[in-house]
């Protein structure tokens, strides 16, 4: 019966995950720990595969809309894949409690950034890397193509490394540190971080998750109705999108995420 | 560049079939080993180390079908974005573009070097 519960916990995750741009992650972990009494490494686990289902079902709507960048996105996806290698072996060594320090510490930090005064800067020459790759592009706004140069490329790359070992360490798509990158320190216009991001977390959370799978620590009991919730809630959330008051969700969506962070933090130092 | 991204495009569409075909798995999987008396979060409350193999040699000896038809829509799923970055490779190798053919390749084995790891540990 329980695991039925679990079923629209995880549509209404995959739901607000799709109006927000999260890969259901920074729900479905808290979830499954705080409500459920599950093993945070199994949470880890079964979270990473609702990343790749929302990931992959959105690539083709944002490859659609010209806003993600392909090469950008392959380069940048050695950082994050040898970065969940990364996370993936620290994950074995690391105790629960240290876990919930950190995923408390990150969805305090994600808040404090939904927070932030966003700007667009563009770039105004290109790296010699993105040069040599070709990685500046165009993208439609506002019924005309803007064309952008990309900055900064082995710092963006160092910093996927990062985000891939998040990914992997805590069943999340990483795509606020991935948009910082690639916004705050490359210079790539915001739409198309996003954008590029979103194609990118699939790939990541494959490469902890097909770790965790081979190691047992995926399991169907939980990992099917999270599955299946986050499919059915991402496919609602992308219909209903435009008519929703996403600022307000957002709003209210930060407010929980750090009143759970706080509670994550909490059960991290009680131990 | 236009046409990579045409080509990318029908990759990312087959990608959406894929996750709706790997979900139709899961559920019924799910829906084969449901019990609606049991508490199946009660074991996984606490970590133990019981790897695939072992997990999917219980299933077979007790005749759990439904579990290993979800664990064969679970791998389905996770193995979409490695066939996602292989394909990309392709491309990239029919556009003659070597280095990003190259860079492909080296996040293909990155994928495939990771799920060794579960293997491993």
């Amino acid at each position: 019966m329980m695991s039925l519960v679990l079923l629209p916990i995880s549509v209404i995750a995959g739901f607000i995950g799709s109006i927000l741009g999260l890969g259901g992650g920074v729900i479905i972990v808290p979830v499954l720990t705080l409500v459920f009494g599950v093993d945070i490494r199994y949470a880890v686990a079964a979270s990473l595969i609702s990343i790749i289902a929302t990931s992959s079902g959105a690539a083709a709507s944002f490859l659609k809309d010209h806003l993600t960048n392909l090469r950008l996105a392959i380069l940048l996806e050695i950082g994050t894949v040898f970065g969940a290698m990364t996370g993936f072996m620290l994950s074995t060594s690391l105790k629960s409690s240290s876990l919930f320090l950190c995923f408390g510490g990150f969805l305090l930090f994600s808040g404090a950034m939904m927070f932030r005064q966003k700007k667009d800067p563009r770039a105004e020459i290109n790296h010699p890397w993105s040069e040599k790759l070709g990685l500046n592009s165009k993208f439609p706004d506002k019924g005309e193509w803007v064309h952008y140069k990309v900055a900064n490329v082995p710092f963006g790359l160092a910093s996927m490394y990062v985000a891939g070992i998040f990914s992997a360490l805590l069943g999340i798509g990483s795509g606020i540190f991935k948009m910082m990158a690639m916004d705050g320190a490359m210079k790539v216009p915001m739409k198309v971080s996003s954008a590029t991001s979103n194609f990118m977390i699939g790939v990541t959370a494959s490469a902890s998750a097909g770790a965790y799978f081979l190691r047992g620590d995926i399991k169907p009991e939980i990992a099917s109705p999270v599955a299946i919730g986050i499919i059915m809630g991402a496919w609602l959330g992308a219909r209903v999108m435009p008519k929703m008051n996403a600022l307000l969700i957002r709003k209210v969506f930060i407010v929980v995420m750090i009143i759970v962070g706080i509670q994550m933090i909490m059960k991290g130092l009680n131990g | 560049m236009r046409n990579l991204e045409t080509m990318e495009l029908k990759i990312s569409k087959f990608l959406r079939i894929g996750v709706l075909i790997s979900g139709l798995i899961i559920l019924t999987g799910w829906g084969l080993s449901f019990k609606p008396d049991a508490d199946p979060f009660a074991p996984l409350q606490t970590y133990s180390s019981f790897n695939l193999i072992d997990s999917l040699q219980m299933h077979f000896i007790l005749q759990n079908w439904g579990k290993i038809i979800a664990y064969v829509g679970l791998l389905f799923l996770i193995s979409l974005p490695v066939i996602r970055v292989f394909l990309s490779i392709i491309l990239f190798i029919k556009q003659k573009e070597k280095i990003m053919a190259l860079i492909g390749a080296i996040v293909l084995v990155g994928l495939i070097l990771s799920f060794r790891l579960g293997i491993e540990t």
